[in-house]
């Protein structure tokens, strides 16, 4: 008898266990990743959650699919979305949405969901909405309604029904669907939000529609996520994703306590390769999002205006001995801006390396063997920069040219040397550049190569004059003044002058995009004529102050862009024709043809490719379906819908 | 009674310092070159911006100013800011949108205040009793090596430190975390990498200070009045001598609650440095004056705290 209850209790544990899967093996899945530290998880700021929102915790109407052949390792594939429609001017968008998409909250997901999220996130309420990072900056009304102007329903778009919604554009765009992958095309969940609109995003609160959820964290200390059971797509096997942040990554690795880890820096790359067992775990690949170079500072100094110095300059350097010796191995040689091997490297020419020429265009620059030249700058921030010491080096020694490397505080650096449209405070020379695609999108294929059309490619005094115009036209918005018709006086004269020569450039632009786009209505004159119509029936002085100004920031704005475009090289025109025949047609046409502008911008020499970084990681090899992110935030890893783990 | 007006004394000494120092940094960072705007959206942009017509980005800036209270004029800045950072309200940082600096503080301070002060206790426990061997045992190999094992910690960087002890004890023998602040296994390697600094310190002018005293007169007449050694010591040289260690412990506890930054990037704590040195690195103002604020409050609180100690360790210290 005794015997008989103790079979029964122990075919019953076996059952349990059986059931529970632990004999079965199928014990739950974690794996432990390295990610950027992240403040919070709204997913329209630019921090790092956005990152984590593309296809880990959020997903939009479409999204990124791994593709070793597409640019950035990526493709764009509908996600939320199950069919489109656009218009025959790409402005207005309808999407069909799948039906079933879920809240982790088992909430279905809606073609409302995404007009309330849009509306909200466009609307004044969210005042620091970084809108150059996401789609909504091109949706009808989006301007005039983030700036109060306007109230969110009137933002172009609208659920046509629970499943259908359509977006109308301000301008034609014909890469919605790239735009819509980014972390602003993200729906997120209403009544969540509005529950608690301060803590909605906080783990045990936050409602998400992507393969995860995030369920315990504070930012600092590791983040763990745990699959989505309502959740509906392609996901792979793993139950839970610890991410952790900062550390050293590789040691973490090797102590077991990661399963992949990016390698730093030359130390740990050769103390990986020269390891049997890290060896065989280790993984490259290149940042072809990126190129890494030096651009011309954006001084005033009429040096730069020399085209055969800057060629001198840009072949002269050893970028092959560079990547050996300076960069370890950790780099590939670039002397175009986009590498080999790809669809627009492919169809562009590099920059040779070739002293002699180097030498004798120097020479016809007028500095034959450096003679003649001032002492240029190179700036950089941070302490040493090993490859601006390698290019300075090569500089003296092929050309004999004087550079000296200054030091520049890295707030200043950035702001006032590298990414302003013009530093006049700096002197003749450079500063070294990480050009990156911040995401997929036509615009972002040049690179950030179009500042040299944008600020570089005219003559100094035509930038300096570009500079002070800027400059009038924020004084514009403080103004005092035009209560009398005296104070419009020459504003209406500079209107028609203004006018005559718009005109000009209108019928001779020969590039049908250009002019459509220069003449696209309203235009300058039909906003100055209309504010000036609002003025003389103004009541109050400070309505007649405003349109007094507005006019005068259109009239600025005007004498910019005449300066610009009367002064702007042949030969940065022609790129900027190939830019608009570009991004007026759709992304994987834009690709077949982006190289036109980006060689014509390249020829110009003030932004030059010298290397492109490689991303090196180590990984379990049982880990399979890790995706690298190669964008601005890279290298690093995302996407983690993917993620097998082997048994 | 003398202590307490002297406290409050002292109390709104702090008070004046600190609004001073907060006027200071926001007048330098009204001075320094490039504006909040393009600080906080170049930087994240890479040049995206660029694309912006003027109207769009004044949209921009209105907005960001807006929520950042850099609508005003700076005098009103900076009573904003001063009126509400005396109630510990700070508002947003530009590296942080999602929530206040007041909340970010309150989850990393515990952290910082654990780590600093079991530091601070490793420190003190070992440091005092090795300078006391090294200046009862002056000039023998008891005292060089303990000299030599609080010179070595002063010399070799914490960080140094922290990486050969993951080295040891995470990858190689497997005995402890190489990272994290969740449970007490994870605490020891940082804790010990922070505390060895101070505790060389605290040694190396604990056996000075004790030698010091030894060569007083009163501790001459104490050994002539025929009490025994270790009473001598005890009660008389230890007591006098561990006034200039309590002078150096407030500045380095003060010091250790914003300068761990490396500790923490290294076994991922996460506490205040690494929140406040990236304040000054990317230029997030709201960040940068409200660390100013904490670490001049930090400072100031534990020399008030030092000076009332003292008042209990050498009773001749009257507070008028």
């Amino acid at each position: 008898m005794r015997n008989k209850k103790g079979l029964i209790i122990l075919l019953v544990l076996i059952s349990v266990l059986l059931l529970s899967g632990v004999v079965s093996g199928q014990k739950e899945k974690v794996v432990s990743l390295p990610f950027w530290d992240t403040p919070g998880l709204i997913p329209y700021y630019w921090q790092a959650q956005h990152i984590l929102a593309q296809g880990t915790i959020f997903e939009g109407l479409f999204g990124y699919a791994p593709d070793p052949k597409g640019l950035g390792g990526v493709k764009v594939v509908p996600v939320i979305a199950q069919s489109y429609k656009v218009s025959k001017d790409y402005k207005v968008w309808t999407f069909k949405l799948r039906k079933d998409k879920r809240w982790s909250n088992g909430d279905p997901v809606t073609a409302k969901d995404f007009e309330w999220s849009f509306r909200y996130y466009a609307s004044p309420k969210i005042q620091d909405l970084p809108a150059w990072a996401g789609p909504l900056q091109f949706f009808e009304n989006f301007w005039a309604v983030k700036s109060g102007a306007e109230d969110p329903s009137k933002l172009g778009v609208k659920a046509l029904d629970d499943y259908t919604l359509e977006i109308r554009l301000d301008v034609p765009r014909y890469d919605m669907k790239e735009w819509l992958c980014v972390a602003q095309g993200v729906p997120i969940h209403r009544k969540s939000v509005e529950a608690d609109p301060q803590n909605w995003w906080r783990p045990g609160k936050i409602v998400v529609n992507g393969p995860y959820i995030p369920v315990s964290w504070t930012p600092g200390k590791d983040m763990v996520l745990v699959k989505n059971p309502k959740y509906v797509g392609e996901t792979g096997n793993v139950d839970k994703i610890v991410l952790k942040f900062g550390g050293l990554g590789l040691q973490q690795y090797m102590a077991g306590e990661l399963d992949a880890a990016m390698i730093g820096n030359v130390a740990e790359y050769r103390f990986v390769m020269a390891d049997p067992k890290l060896s065989k775990e280790f993984h490259e690949d290149v940042m072809d999002c990126f190129w890494n170079g030096y651009q011309w500072s954006r001084g005033f100094d009429p040096v730069m205006d020399n085209l055969k110095l800057r060629q001198a300059l840009a072949m002269a350097i050893d970028r092959e001995k560079l990547c050996k010796d300076v960069l370890g191995g950790r780099a590939l040689p670039l002397a175009k801006y986009w590498p080999d091997g790809n669809p627009i490297g492919d169809k562009m020419k590099a920059i040779p390396f070739d002293v002699k020429k180097a030498q004798q265009l120097l020479a016809e620059a007028g500095y034959p063997g450096g003679k003649g030249l001032k002492t240029l700058v190179f700036y950089i921030t941070g302490g040493g920069d090993p490859v601006v010491e390698f290019i300075v080096d090569q500089w003296k020694k092929n050309l004999g040219i004087n550079v000296i490397i200054e030091n520049v505080e890295s707030g200043l650096y950035w702001n006032s040397y590298v990414w302003p449209s013009f530093s006049p405070d700096a002197k003749a020379g450079f500063t070294v550049i990480g050009a990156p695609m911040n995401n997929l999108e036509i615009g972002a294929l040049f690179k950030n190569s179009d500042h040299t059309v944008w600020f570089y490619d005219f003559p100094t005094s035509a930038r300096k004059r570009y500079h002070e115009l800027n400059q009038e036209n924020d004084a514009w918005l403080r103004k005092d003044g035009g209560l009398t018709q005296a104070d419009w006086a020459p504003l209406l004269e500079k209107r028609k002058t203004l006018y005559e020569t718009w005109k000009k450039i209108v019928d001779n632009e020969p590039e049908k995009l250009w002019k459509e786009d220069i003449a696209r209505k309203p235009t300058w004159f039909e906003r100055f004529d209309e504010l000036y119509e609002k003025w003389k029936a103004a009541k109050t002085k400070e309505e007649k102050t405003n349109y007094w100004r507005l006019a005068g920031r259109e009239i600025t704005g005007q004498e910019i862009f005449q300066n610009w475009y009367l002064n702007l090289s042949k030969e940065s025109k022609q790129a900027y024709r190939w830019r608009f025949r570009a991004i007026n047609r759709p992304f994987s046409e834009a690709v077949k043809i982006a190289h036109y502008a980006l060689q014509g911008m390249q020829d110009r020499y003030y932004m030059v490719p010298v290397y492109l970084a490689k991303a090196q990681w180590v990984k379990n090899p049982k880990l399979e379906g890790l995706m690298l992110y190669k964008f601005s935030w890279g290298p690093g890893f995302f996407n983690f819908k993917y993620l097998n783990l082997k048994d | 009674m003398g202590l307490i007006k002297y406290i409050i004394r002292r109390l709104f000494t702090i008070f004046v310092s600190i609004v001073v120092v907060i006027i200071i940094t926001y007048i330098l960072m009204w001075l320094a070159p490039g504006d909040f705007f393009n600080i906080a959206q170049f930087q994240a942009s890479a040049g995206k911006v660029a694309t912006l017509t003027p109207e769009q980005l004044q949209v921009l800036i209105k907005g960001f100013e807006e929520k950042y209270g850099l609508n005003v004029p700076l005098w009103k800045q900076i009573w904003n800011y001063l009126k509400d950072a005396f109630r510990f309200k700070f508002g947003p940082s530009f590296s942080n949108p999602n929530e206040p600096i007041e909340v970010q503080i309150a989850r990393r301070f515990p952290v910082t205040f654990t780590l600093a002060i079991l530091s601070m206790a490793l420190a003190v426990l070992v440091g005092i009793p090795l300078g006391i061997i090294a200046a009862l045992k002056r000039n023998t190999w008891i005292d060089y090596v303990s000299m030599f094992f609080s010179m070595l910690g002063s010399i070799i960087p914490a960080y140094l430190i922290g990486v050969i002890m993951v080295l040891v004890f995470s990858v190689w023998l497997r005995w402890l975390p190489s990272s994290g602040w969740e449970s007490p296994k994870q605490m020891i390697m940082p804790v010990i990498a922070v505390g060895l600094g101070p505790m060389a310190v605290i040694a190396r002018f604990m056996r000075s200070s004790l030698l010091d005293v030894l060569n007083q007169d009163y501790i001459r007449t104490a050994y002539a009045k025929g009490g025994p050694d270790r009473a001598v010591i005890m009660r008389h040289a230890l007591r006098n001598s561990l006034i200039p260690i309590v002078t150096i412990i407030g500045p380095q506890l003060a010091f250790l609650f914003t300068g761990t930054v490396w500790i923490e990037n290294l076994f991922r704590v996460p506490g205040l440095g690494q929140l406040f040195v990236n304040a000054a690195s990317m230029r997030d103002y709201p960040l940068l004056v409200t660390s100013t604020f904490i670490l001049s409050l930090s400072v100031m609180s534990m020399n008030l705290l030092v000076d009332i100690i003292y008042a209990f360790l050498d009773p001749r210290i009257k507070y008028e």
